[in-house]
């Protein structure tokens, strides 16, 4: 099978072709420079060329764009999308149930939302992690270490310039209940008719026909999950910077005694060797993502670091919990599991090597491949 | 021995005599109306009059009502007052130190809160049902829980729109999460602060305790989640048609427990069970602990939920009379209110035997 990969700047996308070709698949890997512009016609057109040109038969992306699935039904090509990131706006186009697309979510939850809605082309495959990773020999930098966005600058709610005090008293009402309750992604459901009538008043969000996600799902996903995650970061960090030193990897700054701003790390060799280096990773999966694993739970586990996440309840059904990776269930447990594993350092460092096994047994790129492969190659042979 | 029983409205009351009597006291009943709780003089007055023509060895209650407490100190007879309502207000009274008092919570972590009041005659009890087969009224579905008092507190009009709109999110989203009670932890010093200003309590005796100030907001929260399920509940039963309202028990008979209650079982949804109603329950940790779910008792975690499951058990007759003759069984074993009315008659001769 011909592959063209298109890769925009994302993470792991030399895993993926690399596993593609040991796997036979013939790939031609295409950079852009930036993520695709839908209405970039001149690219379409360049594209529409070459895939007729070189014959490709499968086109794949990380995340999902709507301008590719309609390339490919034109093009009469398959779509491979793995998805990523979450929320992802693009997975509410109506080109999501395009009969070309193969799309991956690894959040069960959603995967099985869109199976509800009758969208056949979405199937669920948890993230995988990277093997071989080279044990660093350094030795540890630091006790505590968060390595992530704290959504100051990338969450929409701050932008709203007015709403009624009422309203914006309910709306942070609901996000400081969302930040204790861990497992239950509620937020959508708190959103009424009567509330966001009243919200649109204030706020224009408009998609377009393209578009089939309700405002509800807009508004708590784009705007309400991603503030959730700054106040929560936020709120944890600043918890637990007055008992340890937490270095803090981010593209923006938390200005609080005990907190040592690293600047970003890039993606890759480097960021493996700060999990690494770090006795505890923190990890903080977004709340919209309702019951999936991260990839940031994956790439500290596959670099032998030990991971210290919130809860999710896929967790349970692929890590050990206690045994290859720890839980916190409340900004309390955090605290004291962070004390009892700084102090207990040989039972963390089973853990983290634990960890870093299941990655390799479990969770690596071949399995995932093959397993999204198997589902694409089955459907190549039905409509043979 | 004589007991008297102080009739004050709550449905146990005549369960409770008629165990009395079984254990051969003579029980007398006093049903005077009582115009205040905590100072209504001519009720003391009578009160204490009838203790002492009848002859009372105790006198019993349930719930705590102050001017009884007040009566049973003038004639030095013990005041049992078991409480299994969803109020605890009139605890704060200065009346719960009296030495003849032994009171009996059907909520634990309430009875640790005033133990110190007055130790050695606070006790947590859970309440106790009799077993006695009731009729049903076929094909309809109704709620369990009766006279339902809330909320006691109201916020000040003069308060913020921010802290009306915060304080609705709050209940809102507590409202859909079951078996984990995070108000406590949500509300930061400053927000308390400001909601302690804005949350009135009109019923409190001029001799009241303090109540702590998170106390009073949990309180306040609660009652309005548990006065919002219950209607929302009641409009899906409602909505179905066949909601009966009213004596009787139904095919299907709704638990709404109130979000107070954490550590206790409610009384009305044992006495729908010990008479053979089938039971379903918004999840409580206490409630999941007692009893096997799905065998016994049923449970429901949210609304779409609870409308599922009455339409599923109205249909499935025989799956429903299983469990509610294991719920039954499980209510005759553990909660047999002979049990408690014993367990009361040991903790006040022990507690005057002291």
């Amino acid at each position: 099978m011909k592959i063209l990969f298109l890769e925009w700047p994302c993470y792991g996308a030399e895993n993926w072709i690399r596993e593609l070709e040991n796997q036979g698949y013939e790939v031609t890997h295409m950079k852009v420079p930036h993520m695709l512009d839908e209405d970039d016609m001149v690219f379409q057109n360049r594209l529409v060329e070459r895939i007729k040109d070189k014959g490709y038969e499968l086109l794949c992306t990380f995340n999902f764009l709507p301008m590719l699935s309609i390339i490919a039904r034109n093009t009469n090509i398959r779509y491979l999308s793995w998805v990523y990131d979450s929320p992802l706006l693009t997975m509410y186009s109506v080109e999501v149930g395009s009969p070309n697309n193969y799309i991956f979510l690894f959040d069960r939850r959603q995967y099985e939302e869109f199976r509800d809605k009758g969208i056949q082309t979405v199937h669920y495959l948890p993230l995988a992690g990277v093997t071989g990773i080279e044990k660093d020999s350094t030795g540890y930098s630091s006790e505590v270490t968060f390595v992530g966005a704290l959504y100051q600058t990338y969450n929409l709610f701050d932008e709203i310039k007015y709403l009624p005090d009422r309203l914006k008293g309910y709306l942070e009402g609901i996000m400081e209940a969302q930040r204790r309750v861990y497992g239950y992604y509620m937020l959508p459901e708190l959103l009424s008719e009567e509330l966001l009538g009243e919200i649109l008043k204030y706020i224009k969000m408009d998609l377009g026909d393209q578009y089939w996600a309700s405002y509800r799902d807009i508004f708590a996903s784009q705007f309400l999950a991603k503030k959730t995650a700054n106040l929560e970061r936020e709120s944890m960090l600043r918890y637990l910077a007055q008992y340890f030193r937490i270095y803090l990897y981010s593209n923006e700054r938390l200005e609080v005694p005990n907190i040592i701003n690293c600047g970003t790390v890039p993606y890759g060799a480097e960021m493996y060797k700060v999990f690494q280096r770090s006795k505890i990773n923190i990890n903080s999966t977004l709340r919209c993502i309702q019951t999936g694993i991260n990839l940031r739970t994956m790439d500290i586990l596959s670099a032998g670091g030990f991971c210290l996440t919130n809860y999710q309840e896929e967790l349970s059904s692929h890590f050990v919990i206690g045994k290859e990776l720890e839980v916190y269930e409340s900004e309390l447990d955090l605290l004291e599991k962070t004390a009892y594993y700084l102090e207990h350092e040989e039972e963390r460092e089973e853990i983290a090597r634990n960890g870093k096994k299941r990655i390799e047994e479990s969770h690596t790129y071949p399995m995932r491949v093959k397993e999204m492969m198997d589902i694409v190659c089955r459907g190549f042979a039905k409509s043979n | 021995m004589r007991a008297v029983i102080c009739k004050v409205g709550q449905r146990m009351e005549t369960a409770v005599a008629e165990e009395l009597r079984r254990e051969a006291l003579e029980v007398g009943e006093f049903a005077r109306i009582l115009k205040d709780k905590d100072y209504d003089v001519e009720y003391i007055q009578a009160l204490s009059d009838y203790i002492k023509e009848y002859g009372a060895d105790m006198v019993w209650s349930m719930e705590y009502i102050p001017v009884i407490s007040r009566a049973c100190l003038v004639e030095k007879v013990p005041y049992v007052a078991w409480i299994i309502g969803e109020s605890w207000n009139t605890l704060y009274s200065s009346t719960i130190q009296n030495p003849w008092n032994f009171v009996f919570v059907a909520e634990g972590h309430i009875a640790e809160r005033f133990w110190k009041k007055n130790p050695g005659h606070i006790f947590y009890l859970p309440p106790g049902a009799k077993a006695d087969v009731l009729s049903e009224v076929p094909g309809t579905v109704g709620l369990c829980n009766w006279n339902m008092e809330y909320p006691v507190y109201y916020m000040k009009e003069d308060c913020s729109e921010y802290m009306k709109g915060y304080v609705r999110g709050l209940i809102e989203a507590q409202q859909r999460v079951y078996g984990y009670h995070f108000l406590p932890n949500l509300i930061t010093k400053k927000r308390k602060t400001e909601l302690g200003k804005i949350l009135l309590e009109p019923m409190r005796g001029k001799d009241y305790y303090q109540k702590n100030l998170q106390v009073r907001i949990d309180d306040f929260l609660c009652d309005t989640i548990t006065r919002n399920e219950r209607e929302e509940a009641v409009q899906i039963m409602k909505d179905m048609e066949i909601f009966h309202e009213g004596d009787g028990l139904c095919t299907v008979n709704v638990n709404v427990a109130s979000r107070k209650c954490r550590t206790g079982i409610p009384y009305d949804m044992l006495r729908v069970m010990g008479a053979g109603g089938f039971v379903i329950t918004n999840y409580q940790d206490k409630i999941a602990s007692s009893f096997v779910i799905g065998e016994e008792i049923v449970v429901y975690e949210d609304m779409k939920e609870l409308q599922d499951k009455i339409e599923y058990y109205l249909e499935h007759e025989e799956e429903r009379k299983q469990i509610a003759i294991r719920g039954r069984r499980r209510v005759k074993e553990d909660f047999s209110l002979q049990q408690r009315v014993g367990d009361v008659f040991y903790a006040v001769t022990e507690g005057l035997r002291r």
